[in-house]
């Protein structure tokens, strides 16, 4: 799963060599209900399209400090279109 | 014991008002896919454990669209109100995508953050305008009533002056005593009101969600002008009911237990996570959310066969102690961000943003400005909205 987000091809495409133990995220924006959780829970992460407030990822693999905030927003997304892929 | 619970009729009526019916603890542990029967002599499943109840929202194959056979219908009169739904609340995928999707860019955390000025403005003069009236006046109608009205109808672009009209159409629609004849006027009232609107809006385009509506989506095509309508009545009706119920619920809740008022009015920075608490114990939508099962499906080892309706209680969900240890309890320092007060699933709360930026605003703002605020009447006195789609009080008198 890619992030059709423009603004994430600043950031490494999934198959692009990472560090190892690095938390990866994915997002699947035709999923999305744009409900803003993400956004609330983990700024540093997630964004939301001003066109249509869709998720708008902002880094694949995000810091460590944001880590847990990322967890959450998955957690809580309502329509399940955040994963997080422990690698 | 089947036929026991066979008589378990719903709604269950509770005897601490904070707290949801008793029986659910019971059911959580002993019957979580509880039979119970309603009104029109049908037996849904009463789902009370949070897991099954997020599994249940969160399939596809669990309907919500109430004109299906099976849909429960917890009220002879919302019944009738659900069944003329044609907004996205009622309608599954891909339907409800598309249509929801033409209003997600006006609730986003960016567009509620640029209108935090406007809901503090209303907010300050309100609270001004409240405290200037006589002791023991009543805070739904002075202060959470037009809060948010005022909030939904600038978004929306409709006059507040007609706010006694549609608070009234509420009143109808979503009381467990409306005769259908009644909810049928009242939804016809509103919806030549709204169409008027629309005609307005048409002819003469503002800065309001209601104008763009009109000429991003009727004008091209892209939505039937009955289907725009019910989203404006959705609009309308979530975005003053509940949050409602829950500023004055809330506000009853903390002067029910001053010392997690204590907490928050020392540490503001507690607020974000008192909000989740308060929403997570009040659980003010306490009847549903409710579907119907398309086909025979596995719900974590039960087995609901097609056509069996569904209710997932909202107010058992968020106090299932699995996810919320010792869950009767408040605590605001508590981790409640796992809820489901707005729902879960595609269907969860699309104003979920706004209210929580209001509740945010006024649990911060209140008790500061009126740190003497207290409850002008005996707690037996105060009417609980048992009667309600969205519980509350009916009357919150205060005093300062």
């Amino acid at each position: 799963m890619t992030c059709l987000s423009t603004e994430c091809t600043s950031f490494p495409w999934p198959g692009e060599p990472t560090e190892s133990n690095v938390m990866r995220i994915t997002v699947n924006r035709l999923r999305c209900i744009a409900a803003g959780q993400c956004v609330l829970k983990s700024p540093h992460v997630f964004d939301q399209d001003e066109q249509d407030g869709i998720v708008v990822l902002l880094t694949e693999n995000p810091a460590p400090e944001f880590e847990a905030s990322a967890r959450l927003a998955a957690r809580v997304c309502p329509s399940e279109a955040i994963t997080v892929h422990d690698e | 014991m089947s036929q026991t619970v066979a008589e378990l009729a719903y709604p269950m009526s509770r005897t601490k008002p904070f707290n949801p019916p008793d029986g659910y603890a019971d059911l959580r542990e002993h019957e979580p896919f509880a039979r119970v029967r309603l009104w029109d002599g049908t037996y849904p499943y009463l789902l009370t454990k949070f897991d099954d109840i997020r599994a249940v929202l969160s399939n596809p194959q669990f309907s919500c669209e109430p004109n299906r056979e099976g849909f429960p219908h917890v009220f002879e009169g919302r019944m009738v109100a659900d069944k003329a739904d044609r907004s996205f609340l009622r309608l599954d995928n891909p339907e409800h995508d598309r249509l929801r999707r033409m209003v997600t860019k006006e609730f986003t955390v960016r567009r509620i953050e640029q209108l935090t000025p406007r809901i503090e403005e209303s907010m300050d003069r309100l609270i001004t305008q409240y405290s200037q009236l006589p002791q023991g006046a009543d805070f739904v109608e002075h202060f959470s009533a037009p809060l948010p009205t005022e909030i939904i109808t600038f978004l929306l672009g409709i006059p507040y002056e007609d706010h006694q009209f549609f608070h009234e159409a509420t009143r109808i629609q979503f009381g467990s005593k409306s005769t259908p004849p009644e909810v049928r006027k009242s939804l016809d009232d509103l919806f030549n009101y709204l169409d008027a609107l629309i005609t307005r809006k048409d002819r003469e385009p503002q800065d309001d969600i209601v104008s763009r509506l009109v000429v991003e989506q009727l004008k091209p095509g892209h939505v039937d002008r009955l289907t725009l309508i019910n989203i404006v009545r959705l609009l309308l009706s979530a975005g003053h009911q509940t949050t409602q119920n829950m500023t004055a619920l809330g506000v009853l809740t903390l002067l029910q237990h001053p010392d997690q008022l204590a907490l928050i009015k020392s540490n503001p920075e507690m607020i974000p996570g008192a909000v989740e608490e308060l929403l997570r114990f009040s659980s003010v939508l306490h009847v549903g959310a409710r579907r119907v099962a398309l086909e025979d499906i596995d719900v974590n080892g039960k087995l609901v066969k097609a056509g069996e309706g569904v209710i997932c209680s909202i107010p058992a969900a968020n106090r299932d102690p699995d996810l919320f240890p010792d869950p009767d309890r408040l605590d605001v320092e508590r981790d409640a961000a796992r809820h489901v007060a707005f729902g879960f699933g595609i269907h969860q709360c699309l104003g979920q943003v706004l209210a929580r930026a209001e509740l945010r605003i006024v649990y911060g703002s209140l008790f500061n400005r009126l740190p003497n605020l207290r409850l002008a009447v005996p707690f037996e006195k105060l009417r609980f909205r048992h009667d309600m789609f969205v519980y509350g009080v009916h009357e919150l008198p205060l005093a300062w």
